[in-house]
């Protein structure tokens, strides 16, 4: 019988292998929640996992609406499930200056959006409780937000390349 | 910076260790039954300690001996031995009339009717006036077995117990046959035939789902008599050995014997209840006639008062001629057709143990005296008659056979023992179609065709106000609730209450102790859409099929309006146990009308 700490051990945080980000926008403009989230589901619009576009996006608001997706005061991790895709995606934005999700959230720096297809309930919360654990790091967040380009964001986001 | 609230590691741990424990330590519904069993068990024990205390306390208030029925009996003067008895059917009815007066409204107490034909709930009022009757003609020397106040105690205690806890239908019931077998079992010092008896002549099933929890209560319930009391088999008899081949035949004639004398006893206690009901007494007089008969009889055969123990006893024993038992049975039988017929409180089964171990030993004598190598011994044919006179009786061998077994913990009697039973059981089914009990309870169902409830539908298994959460529920509320509810599977509802799915503990469980996720995952974001639901309008089997479909141990039944408001939950094990009882019901069916016919 395995001890219940042994059990219930979350993965080590780095390296992270499935943070994979299928689209990444480090010049967000809309400092607005809606607009900066339409500009990062622009990122979807070519893959051939999303087989829905309109009801993806009807999802994402409806999420919206429900309830919040603000991680912390610098992260939103915007997401839905929804039939109108079918894989697991994960995109993500940085915006220079800050983004009003909402009333509590008028500050939002990075932005990572996930879709998830409706019946992967169980895939969907380990990518984001991998997400959220990644995240937890202050030194990583400081790197995403001065990372060069698209390339160095996966990297530090994965865990290759934190700073020390 | 500001980063989400950092884990605080204590409140991790325990909640760790909650879900650890909770993992391993929650019981399963069945597991929970059978602890119910266990208490309803220990209750019943109880409750037949406190009879029987009472019992000897009344007695010697109104023998002024201490000593058993018979005993005390025989040392009284015999005006007083006329009186007592005939005082004690006056008081039985006396607490029986101001009981109609606290309980207005025609209630049946029966345990058995409340299993077999009820919802399984017993009135405790009701109940606890019978019983209280019962003590009064039984202390005074009633020809009635006590075994029956003390089932009935025991079943009223589960059938309370199972309605504060809001079982379902078929769960109570279950309840309340446990409590009858933990009456039998604390009364007879004997589990496996407490079990037994409820599982054969009032379920009908031995089912494991039915005999498990039976057996804990009754084993419960012996336990607690064996701790508190000096409790010791019930019938010490002596050493009997089967001495020759040629033995079996007469065991054999005293198996058909017993299966032909026992309709007539059966017809005796119903003929006599008749002939009082012919007189159209009042309760009062009825009960205090009833007591009368047994006192005047008891004035010159003394043995009659109560329930035969002692007289059984005696036979196994040697220590009564056939001659004298010979007058004594025939106004045992009297008696114990006054006592029954004038409808005092109390039970039969003890009386009809006296009246098979009177034919044993008589048949016995009579095989002896005419061959006495083929009857070596008359006392082993008391025991065998006992067995065979109550198999004919109750139309349960199974549990005469245990039941005797147990009560005198002599196996070499177990050969002619089971054949004898067997013999009477199919004797006697030959010639009456009506046993000692389903012949109450056809009468009952006469009375009353309308206590007759319906099958078991789905609405008699719902478990209503189960444990919810909104889609907007954060993740920590999710936590919380399973938790707390202990449960496996937590269902989503929407802002009208409607089912829109269900979360499962397996797929958030290596998240929970994870305060990130609190701040960004709600309900909807991890709950499965495609959980099947019942309604109330689902047959049986219908539901059976849903769950051997899903994963699910329990399911939701939503309205029938189409709304998919949420009502409440089915237990798989809840069905499987109404499915179970509504097969029993279909074989006794099918028995009765085949003893019809």
């Amino acid at each position: 019988m395995k001890f219940p700490s042994d059990r219930l051990r979350m993965p080590s945080p780095s390296p992270v292998p499935d943070l994979f980000l299928t689209h990444i926008n480090l010049e967000l403009g809309s400092n607005e929640g809606v607009g900066a989230l339409a500009e990062l589901f622009s990122g979807l619009e070519p893959l051939p996992a999303v087989t829905d576009r309109q009801r993806l996006w009807n999802d994402l608001l409806g999420r919206q609406k429900a309830g919040p997706v603000a991680f912390s005061a610098l992260v939103a991790l915007p997401h839905a499930r929804s039939a109108g895709v079918s894989e697991i995606l994960m995109l993500a934005g940085r915006h220079a200056t800050g983004i009003a999700f909402d009333a509590e959230h008028p500050n939002i720096r990075l932005v990572f959006l996930i879709v998830t297809p409706k019946d992967q309930a169980a895939a969907y919360l380990q990518k984001v409780a991998t997400l959220a654990r990644a995240l937890r790091q202050p030194d990583r967040i400081a790197a995403l937000l001065t990372a060069a380009n698209g390339d160095d964001f996966q990297r530090i986001l994965a865990g290759d390349a934190v700073p020390s | 910076m500001n980063e989400p609230a950092a884990s605080n590691p204590p409140s991790h741990a325990a909640l760790r260790w909650r879900l650890w424990l909770l993992e391993r330590l929650a019981p399963s519904d069945w597991q929970v039954t059978l602890a119910w069993a266990a208490l309803i068990g220990i209750g019943g024990g109880l409750s037949s300690i406190l009879f029987r205390e009472a019992v000897h306390g009344l007695h010697l208030l109104l023998t002024g001996s201490p000593a058993g029925m018979v005993e005390s009996f025989t040392h009284l003067e015999p005006w007083r031995r006329c009186l007592i008895p005939a005082l004690g059917g006056f008081l039985a009815g006396a607490i029986l009339l101001i009981g109609r007066r606290l309980t207005p409204g025609k209630s049946t107490t029966d345990y058995m009717e409340a299993i077999a034909l009820g919802d399984g709930k017993v009135p405790f009022r009701t109940s606890l006036i019978k019983s209280t009757a019962a003590l009064f003609a039984i202390a005074a020397g009633g020809s009635i077995g006590r075994e029956g106040p003390m089932v009935q105690l025991a079943a009223v205690i589960a059938s309370r117990v199972g309605q504060w806890r809001s079982f379902s239908t078929p769960r109570l019931r279950l309840l309340v046959a446990c409590g009858g077998a933990a009456g039998i079992a604390s009364a007879y010092n004997a589990p496996i035939g407490g079990a037994f008896f409820v599982a054969e002549i009032i379920l009908g099933t031995i089912a494991m789902e039915s005999l498990g929890p039976l057996v804990v209560a009754a084993v419960a319930a012996t336990l607690t008599v064996r701790i508190l009391q000096d409790a010791h088999t019930l019938y010490q008899v002596p050493h009997f050995t089967l001495h020759s081949l040629w033995e079996i035949l007469p065991y054999l004639g005293l198996g058909v014997l017993a299966g032909l004398v026992a309709p007539l006893f059966l017809r005796l206690l119903r003929r006599a209840e008749k002939l009082f009901d012919q007189m159209s007494l009042p309760l009062l007089a009825r009960l205090t006639l009833g007591g009368l008969i047994v006192g005047v009889i008891a004035v010159w055969v003394p043995e009659v008062c109560g329930n035969g123990y002692s007289m059984v006893v005696a036979i196994l024993n040697g220590n009564v001629l056939w001659s004298a038992l010979l007058l004594i049975v025939v106004c045992k039988g009297l008696a114990t057709g006054a006592s029954v017929g004038s409808g005092a409180p109390g039970g039969v089964f003890t009386p009809t143990l006296f009246m098979g171990a009177s034919l044993g030993f008589l048949v016995g004598s009579g095989a002896h005296a005419l061959a006495p190598a083929a009857a070596s011994d008359p006392k082993a044919f008391a025991l065998v008659g006992m067995g065979a006179f109550l198999a004919a009786a109750s139309h349960a061998p199974v549990m005469a056979i245990i039941l005797l077994f147990e009560m005198t913990l002599s196996y070499d009697i177990i050969l002619p023992l089971m054949l004898a039973s067997t013999v009477a059981y199919f004797t006697a089914r030959q010639y009456e179609g009506e046993s000692l009990y389903g012949d109450f309870m056809r009468r009952r169902e006469a009375h009353d065709p309308d206590r007759t409830l319906p099958p078991i539908v789905l609405s008699d298994l719902l478990r209503p106000q189960p444990a919810v959460v909104t889609l907007a529920a954060p993740f920590s509320e999710i936590a919380r609730v399973f938790i707390q509810a202990q449960i496996d599977h937590l269902y989503v509802v929407d802002h009208q209450g409607r089912l829109a799915g269900v979360i499962s503990l397996h797929d958030i469980k290596p998240y929970l102790g994870q305060p990130d996720l609190a701040a960004c995952v709600i309900a909807a974001d991890i709950l499965r859409e495609s959980v099947p639901s019942l309604n109330r309008s689902t047959s049986l089997a219908e539901a059976l099929a849903t769950f051997a479909r899903s994963e699910f141990e329990r399911l939701p039944v939503v309205a029938t309006d189409g709304s998919l408001r949420i009502e409440g939950t089915v237990a798989k094990n809840d069905l499987l146990l109404a499915l179970a009882e509504s097969g029993a019901t279909a074989k006794g069916a099918t028995r009765k009308s085949a003893d019809l016919r």
